[in-house]
């Protein structure tokens, strides 16, 4: 049989304007819940790339007490012996005076911290980098055990309660993104149950005249398939509109927060989403073609 | 062209007989009335041979295809060998009579041009050529019934079903709606037409098959009258 895109089309357009405001409800519902789909995508890749790159920044802050510091041979000796340690890969001694000026540079436009504080209150450490973060724990506590140490401090804490709490969030958005695209899928499928409810009489005649079941199925296909694609397409440019003026404009003003949002990311997102569109569509028309068009 | 052979069925809801071992040949180019009162299963009958009825028991030929074995993705292309009209024309308000008929031909995707050369040849022969861009609503019963005999003939179907055709009309459209069912038997299309109109049956002489309630065959003449 000779296949007909323009006829389905034709049909397809004259059921959506029939429903128009169904039609719209629909490709609003699919889009929202894409949006968030998308946003998931997007979420999971910060958590991803904030983790591995903070992990493998993290280094072990030694304190070295007041009274060691001023005696150079003690401290030459804690960093022998740090430095002797296989796990450790650099060993970096920040004085007194340069651990003020790290902190007038972070405080600079808040002088009443640094107006309480002068060279000497900050302590001097050493900056210790290892080969691999699982060693973290083991040399952080190796380390403790120093003469002259006062204190052993890392940031791997701060940083797995951030993808903690981030990975939460994920979760969060991802299950309010199922409940939403459940929601698109029944508002797809009732979109296509409405039309199939108002062409009863054409369906009927076309089943009575030799219409072949695919022949009156392409039109609804044709209609739901659209509003996932134009719903899809709606959240793709609201997820375009978010990396350009969230994602890009938090970096720009946080530059050590490597987000890492790549273009080829950003693609795979709005793949992503056109994909997941086109399954809700489908399934919510094919719940409809099964349920109210007996052929 | 037709054949049932001890074709039964039970309607499972309420096992209610509607066909009682029927054993029927209809061969190609006949005219036959299917009569017998209300609840005797002449429209069970006919739904069957069109497969929107599937028989509990029996097994039924339409147009040289055993209906017991055919798939279901072929019954579209068995609907086509067979027109059907009703007795409520089942004609789509919403489209003209130049429409109707033209929609039964675009949704078993014939190509425009053929579609531009049967329909006006249609609409000529049951007489409504000047009616053409008429609305439904805007025609006669026996003017919308001429629209619905016009789309189930356009396809040159062998078979052509009818059920109560003339229910809703008066003895003469009656009498006008007959001899074009006759114009079309004559050019070999089989007719096989479900009445309850007692001087349709008798004036016509043609072979009646009579079915009493619960489904049974009680006659089936060749040149046949109305009785009860």
């Amino acid at each position: 049989m000779a296949v007909r895109p323009g006829y389905f089309a034709k049909e397809a357009f004259s059921n959506i304007k029939r429903n128009v405001l169904m039609f719209t409800a629909a490709i609003l519902a699919v889009s929202i819940s894409l949006l968030l789909v998308g946003s998931v995508f997007m979420l999971v890749r910060v958590v991803r790339n904030i983790t591995f790159q903070f992990r493998n920044d993290v280094q072990i802050n030694v304190f070295i007490r007041d009274e060691a510091n001023s005696k150079r041979p003690r401290v030459e000796t804690m960093y022998q012996q740090i430095d002797d340690m296989p796990e450790v890969s650099r060993i970096d001694y920040v004085s007194k005076k340069m651990a003020y000026e790290e902190f007038v540079d972070l405080f600079a436009n808040q002088p009443a911290f640094i107006e309480a504080i002068d060279e000497e209150t900050l302590p001097a450490s050493f900056r210790v980098s290892l080969h691999d973060t699982d060693d973290l724990e083991l040399v952080s506590n190796r380390i403790e055990k120093i003469a002259d140490v006062d204190e052993v401090k890392n940031a791997l804490e701060s940083v797995e309660k951030v993808s903690s709490v981030l990975r939460v969030l994920s979760l969060g958005v991802l299950s309010a993104a199922g409940i939403l695209v459940v929601a698109a899928a029944v508002l797809i499928s009732n979109t296509i149950r409405l039309a199939i409810f108002a062409r009863r009489r054409e369906i009927a005649i076309m089943k009575l005249v030799g219409a072949t079941n695919w022949f009156i199925r392409w039109p609804f296909i044709l209609e739901g398939l659209a509003q996932g694609v134009f719903g899809a397409g709606v959240a793709v440019l609201l997820l375009a509109g978010l990396k350009r003026f969230a994602i890009d404009l938090v970096e720009e003003m946080v530059p050590f927060v490597p987000l890492g949002i790549s273009d080829g990311w950003m693609f795979l997102t709005f793949a992503a989403v056109l994909f997941t569109g086109s399954i809700v569509a489908v399934l919510g028309t094919v719940f409809s073609l099964r349920k109210y068009l007996e052929v | 062209m037709i054949r049932l052979e001890n074709v039964t069925k039970v309607y499972e809801q309420n096992s209610v007989v509607a066909l009682d071992r029927i054993c029927i040949d209809i061969g190609k180019g006949e005219f036959v009335f299917l009569v017998g009162p209300s609840g005797s299963g002449k429209s069970s009958l006919l739904k069957i041979l069109t497969r929107e009825l599937v028989p509990s028991q029996g097994r039924i030929w339409v147009a040289g295809k055993e209906l017991g074995t055919l798939s279901n993705w072929k019954v579209p292309y068995l609907r086509r060998n067979i027109g059907s009209i009703f007795q409520d024309f089942k004609l789509l308000s919403d489209k003209t009579v130049l429409e109707n008929v033209a929609f039964a031909l675009e949704v078993i995707g014939r190509s425009k041009s053929a579609i531009m050369q049967q329909v006006p040849q249609i609409l000529e022969l049951v007489g409504l050529k000047e009616k053409a861009l008429h609305y439904p609503e805007q025609l006669s019963g026996g003017e919308q019934q001429r629209v619905s005999i016009a789309r189930a003939f356009v396809n040159r179907p062998l078979i052509l079903l009818a059920d109560e055709p003339t229910g809703n009309l008066d003895p003469a459209t009656s009498a006008g709606i007959m001899s074009l069912l006759d114009r079309i038997n004559r050019t070999g299309t089989t007719v096989l037409m479900a009445t309850h109109d007692k001087d349709i049956v008798n004036r016509m002489q043609r072979r009646v098959i009579e079915l009493e309630p619960g489904g049974r065959l009680v006659r089936d003449e060749a040149h046949g009258v109305y009785q009860y």
